[in-house]
């Protein structure tokens, strides 16, 4: 399954929007809608579009305002509002209402690869609809951190949203490939190198051409574990002038892709990008972008 | 969709536990709800709610979600392994978060130096990771959270998955019950106080549930060839979007119909190739008419035998969609199509054809399953008979 890529979209802070119906939403949405909006280019909705929304953790100042509430004041005093926005699926149904998406419109989570496992998810849509725009955002609270705290106090959570808008055809710019694997770990621990290694020399040995790799590095020790594999020739992206690193968080995987799109789009031969995701739990990525001006 | 096998079931509800307790309950037409137990609900008091029974539930650690998915995973595995990597796709609404909220009321917000292991299942993807770990799966990983239609995009995510590249797929969906959940249909009025009553004239709102179920999937000729039962067949899937309201359906149905609509066509059938819908049924005022009318617009004057089965399980949320496939898998296999639990006047505005009071005993071959959820999302199945 492969894939043209047709609109990118990145945001670090929400951004304003004239539409009132924007200003009104939580932060997470508005982070959403900004990557969807920029995405898509100001282009309407293809008649035949699916969504597929990515994030971690979902309208969590949401469910925090709503469960402050309920403590506060008691069971029946929630807000009916925070409820609904504190619904993972929220902030889909929001890009659908606000974009006209009325194809498939769907919510992945899957710790810090949801924006990778959207993106797959994604590629199979596409044997259903004739385009896809891929979305993920997580936002930073209080919350996040106390979550990431409880995972060993590791991550100085970010913030961020990237929207990937994928259609079938010839292009410049290709998803060639995207692969999850799982391996065996604590939901506190990254899958040991001894684990990811492989899957991550392979990818290397798979990709034919010029190529740069944008590692995932949530922690210097991992990060060491992955240079060590791809040897002191191999070029990281994150290396190159003008990279900039994206600080951790669920959707820095498709931040990261979007990233690496601009960057290939900057170059003047074939060049491939090959970005390896990591995730709590023993969560491994490889997907592979490719650009043919 | 064509060849997607199921070849194991497992469902953990307020009806007790596997196929069988499923089957006798459905038959007798036995409702679990009852009054909540498992946490205080204050001012709400305690409404009829579908309760797992406690004895169902392993003292083991972890969340309540992973307790009750691993018991219906278990059962649909029934102790076969894979030695190829295969997908495991799981649905929830909002997975560990009777454990988070635990911590929270608790901290207060604040973060709490002890407890943090409450906090380590609120990222709903880390479910998906605990039950693959638990279960020693080697498989892809999703979890879809698309509200109360999460584990029937699961199921149609992996059947799809099976059909493009054959190989298993275990699919299913969780979700338990929770303050969150509890007091937010509260807020958003959509609570009844007494046991549920889909398409009835007087219904009042919806009962909550928990529970989980799961189905293993496998391409037919891969299934046939090791000699695994064939339990029935995934031979559709539609999802569509509203694009109406955040938690509202379109009032006329338009997402639910491109669903349906959807769904048969990816399984090659016709609207009067089926034999009954296993409706959503939520018994809140809008979601009965707007599903009403979308099944109409499907069916014409032809609608098929309709019955909605949340007046026994209650509304499981994320793990609705998994537990009416099997549900509609049992009915398939029994040749018994359950009535409508509550039901005792029709609401006339509901141009549906309800199952008889006690259910019928009759041959069935397609079933079409519907969930729909908040943000517009609707999600149809087709579901057919195993042939011998």
């Amino acid at each position: 399954m492969t894939a043209t890529v047709r609109g990118l979209g990145v945001v670090d802070a929400p951004v304003f929007d004239p539409d009132p119906r924007v200003t009104r939403l939580p932060r997470l949405e508005r982070l959403a809608v900004g990557a969807a909006r920029e995405a898509l280019a100001g282009r309407g909705p293809a008649e035949s579009l699916g969504l597929v929304f990515a994030t971690g953790y979902g309208g969590l100042a949401a469910t925090e305002a709503f469960l402050q509430s309920v403590s506060s004041r008691g069971m029946g005093y929630g807000s009916a509002t925070a409820f609904h926005q504190s619904v993972h699926h929220s902030s889909a149904g929001q890009l659908s209402l606000l974009l006209g998406i009325r194809g498939p419109v769907l919510t992945i989570s899957q710790r810090e690869l949801s924006g990778e496992a959207a993106l797959r998810v994604g590629l199979m849509l596409l044997e259903r609809v004739e385009q896809v725009l891929v979305v993920a955002a997580d936002e930073q609270s209080s919350a996040l951190e106390a979550g990431y705290r409880a995972f060993g106090s590791l991550f100085h959570a970010a913030e961020g949203a990237a929207a990937v808008l994928l259609g079938p055809g010839p292009g410049p710019l290709r998803l060639e490939r995207c692969e999850l694997f799982s391996h065996a770990a604590s939901a506190r621990r990254f899958a040991p190198p001894s684990r990811f290694g492989p899957r991550l020399a392979d990818s290397l040995g798979t990709t034919v051409g010029n190529r740069v790799v944008s590692i995932a590095a949530p922690t210097a020790d991992v990060e060491h574990a992955e240079r060590k594999v791809l040897g002191p020739e191999e070029r990281v992206l994150e290396d190159q002038a003008g990279a900039v690193r994206v600080g951790f968080h669920p959707s820095a995987g498709l931040v990261r892709f979007v990233r690496a799109a601009r960057y290939l789009l900057t170059t003047q031969g074939d060049l491939a990008c090959v970005l390896h995701g990591l995730a709590l739990g023993g969560g491994q990525s490889i997907t592979v972008l490719r650009h043919e001006p | 969709m064509r060849g997607v096998a199921v070849t194991g079931l497992g469902i953990v509800s307020a009806l007790g536990s596997g196929v069988a307790a499923h089957r006798d309950a459905m038959r007798e037409g036995r409702t679990g709800l009852r009054p909540l137990t498992l946490f205080s609900p204050e001012d709400l008091g305690r409404l009829p709610v579908g309760e797992v029974d406690a004895g169902l539930v392993s003292r083991s650690r972890g969340p309540r979600c992973v307790r009750l998915a691993l018991r219906a995973a278990r059962q649909a595995l029934g102790g076969r392994s894979f030695e190829d990597p295969g997908l495991l796709a799981l649905g929830t609404t909002t997975g560990g978060i009777l454990e988070s909220e635990r911590h929270f009321l608790k901290h207060r917000g604040g973060v709490g130096a002890d407890d943090r292991a409450l906090l380590l299942h609120h990222p709903v993807g880390t479910l998906t990771g605990a039950l693959g770990r638990a279960l020693g799966l080697s498989a892809e990983e999703y979890t879809f959270s698309t509200a109360c239609s999460s584990s029937a995009n699961a199921i149609g995510f992996g059947a799809a998955a099976v059909a493009r590249r054959g190989g298993w797929a275990l699919v299913g969906g969780v979700d338990s019950l929770s303050r969150l959940t509890y007091a937010g249909f509260h807020a958003l009025k959509l609570l009844a106080s007494a046991p549920c009553r889909p398409f009835d004239r007087h219904r009042r709102g919806l009962s909550l549930g928990e529970g989980a179920a799961f189905l293993l999937l496998e391409s037919e000729a891969e299934a046939r060839r090791r000699g695994a039962p064939v339990l029935g067949f995934i031979d559709g899937w539609g999802c569509a979007s509203d694009a109406h309201h955040p938690t509202a359906p379109h009032p006329r149905g338009d997402g639910a119909v491109a669903a349906i609509q959807g769904a048969l066509a990816d399984a090659g059938l016709s609207p009067t190739q089926v034999d009954y819908v296993n409706a959503h049924g939520t018994a809140t005022p809008a979601n009965d008419v707007a599903e009403g009318l979308a099944l109409e617009r499907v069916f014409g004057g032809n609608c098929p035998l309709t019955s909605s089965t949340k007046g026994l399980t209650g509304h499981t949320l994320g793990a609705a969609g998994a537990i009416e496939a099997v549900l509609s898998l049992i009915a398939l296999s029994s040749g018994f199509v359950p009535a409508t639990t509550g039901l005792e006047e029709a609401d006339p505005a509901i141009p549906i054809r309800h199952v008889p009071p006690g259910g019928l005993t009759r041959p069935l071959s397609v079933v079409v399953s519907n969930s729909f959820g908040f943000g517009g999302n609707n999600t149809a199945l087709v579901l057919s008979r195993a042939v011998a």
